[in-house]
């Protein structure tokens, strides 16, 4: 390509290769060469070159800054479900079981006997797979920003709700007790799972992603919080024995997991 | 699970001035090489990987995005999307490569878009990265000086930089995690030695 003893010309760019080792041979030769016979070219190499930091050594402490155990541990209790493309057995199973979004009919206006109030605790759901986390999921992934923004905000409604909806399902639930910094509650219902009451208290974070907490009455033992995704929606979840709780939207799982924290420590766990 | 064997092989990463250009199919040149006998044992072994690789990967996710917190946020989205899609890693490539890719697309796709929107931007690099590790006082100064100098570039060169000269990616590596020609890869680490030198060239006028 060049003629002997000619003066060639290299980019920058094929003398950084050059210095990084990531020439042939054959192009290695013909740099050396040409630096050899021209100052300007040897003198270009020799500032692309500078005094070389290392790199590597500069950014290694920062390995040691990672929060890797904090990583660690959420990475170990990542639990991933991907519903969407689970085996038509898995899903067979979950057609038979409806979430009925019932907040109109289901109790809030009205109320219930204490009689039903019985016999919906005694219906504690079978959790095992995590399946009604999954149908909440399903639901929840429908929501948009708003879905929530245009409720009012009305602290007594809220109130109300609250007080409704924890009555169904056995928890004492105030304002406070479902308080969270920076996110809005917006809404309380009252849903179906199978013939399990399954409370619904809705959030708008500060960017306004929907977030939702969710609890049904369990016999499960205590556990958690763990955290997995489902339907492409991030979840934390834990149990305390008497109730399985979980919070799920599009917030990151570390946030999630706070929040999972904040609310165990918040709400009162003695049944009504 | 049990029937899956995974079998870990570490070579230390080559200095830069040994690299070749098809480094990448060379087995000497493999820093980590994973492979398994069972298909069914991917997720278990992306876990693995993941475990091993997650300073790596908050590293990266720190250069990329400038702040501590997006960049855990960042780790965690890579993990989960990892372990999701455990069935598309290819047996017998680069487990920590593929994985870097997931982050980095992540970043591009995902979180670099939202944090603009939410206008949180960046932050000076110079108040996040600094690190207080291990060595000398001396040592600390200087290695903060070069970090600071590498923050400092605009983010495809920063990229690149940190790829090729922290991480020892050959161009080839580098253009495969960013989705980029190594052409592309060439011209940025090119722009990106010349503003260092000059950085430097500055601070040691000062």
């Amino acid at each position: 390509m060049n003629i002997p003893g000619d003066k060639v010309s290299f980019p920058d760019e094929t003398l950084v290769a050059y210095l990084d080792n990531e020439l042939t041979l054959e192009e290695r030769i013909a740099v050396e060469r040409a630096a050899g016979i021209d100052t300007e070219i040897a003198a270009r190499l020799a500032r692309l070159q500078g005094n070389p930091m290392d790199l590597r050594d500069a950014f290694a402490p920062l390995l040691l800054e990672a929060p890797t155990a904090r990583l660690k541990t959420i990475l170990e209790s990542l639990d991933v479900v991907d519903s969407d493309n689970e085996p038509v057995r898995y899903k067979h199973s979950l057609s038979r079981r409806q979430l009925i979004a019932a907040s109109a009919a289901f109790l809030i206006a009205g109320g219930l006997s204490s009689q039903a109030l019985i016999s919906l605790r005694h219906a504690l759901v079978p959790e095992g797979a995590g399946h009604w986390r999954d149908i909440v999921a399903a639901y929840v992934k429908l929501y948009t920003p708003d879905t929530l923004s245009n409720i009012p905000d009305d602290p007594a409604l809220r109130a109300r709700e609250l007080a409704e909806v924890g009555n169904i399902i056995g928890l004492k639930l105030s304002p406070k007790a479902v308080a969270l910094s920076g996110v809005v509650l917006k809404r309380s219902q009252i849903l179906e799972y199978d013939t399990t009451p399954l409370a619904e208290i809705n959030y708008l974070d500060a960017n306004g992603s929907p977030m939702a907490l969710c609890i049904i009455p369990s016999s499960q033992p205590a556990t958690g919080p763990h955290m997995e995704v489902r339907r492409g929606l991030n979840i934390a979840f834990w149990n305390d024995g008497r109730h399985a709780f979980m919070v799920i939207g599009r917030q990151s799982l570390t946030s999630l997991a706070q929040t999972a924290k904040s609310l165990a420590g918040q709400i009162h766990t003695d049944s009504l | 699970m049990s029937s899956s064997r995974i079998s870990l092989a570490e070579t230390h990463p080559s200095p830069p001035h040994h690299r070749a250009g098809t480094a990448f199919d060379d087995p000497g040149n493999m820093r980590r090489a994973v492979a398994f006998t069972s298909e069914s044992g991917n997720v278990a072994a992306v876990r693995l990987g993941l475990a091993e690789h997650l300073p790596r990967l908050w590293r990266f996710g720190l250069v990329l995005s400038g702040r501590r917190d997006a960049a855990e946020d960042l780790v965690q989205a890579t993990c989960l999307r990892a372990l999701e899609r455990a069935d598309q890693f290819q047996i017998g490539t680069h487990l920590d490569r593929w994985l870097m890719a997931i982050l980095h697309s992540i970043w591009l796709n995902d979180l670099r878009s939202q944090r603009i929107r939410q206008g949180r931007g960046f932050v000076d690099a110079e108040a996040v990265l600094v690190t207080d590790g291990l060595g000398t006082v001396e040592a600390r100064v200087l290695a903060n000086e070069t970090i600071r100098h590498v923050q400092a570039l605009p983010e495809a060169q920063r990229k690149t930089v940190f790829l090729a000269y922290v991480e020892e990616m050959t161009y080839r590596e580098t253009a495969d995690i960013l989705g980029i020609p190594i052409g592309t890869v060439m011209s940025r680490l090119a722009a990106a030695r010349a503003a260092l030198t000059a950085t430097r060239g500055e601070g040691t006028k000062q």
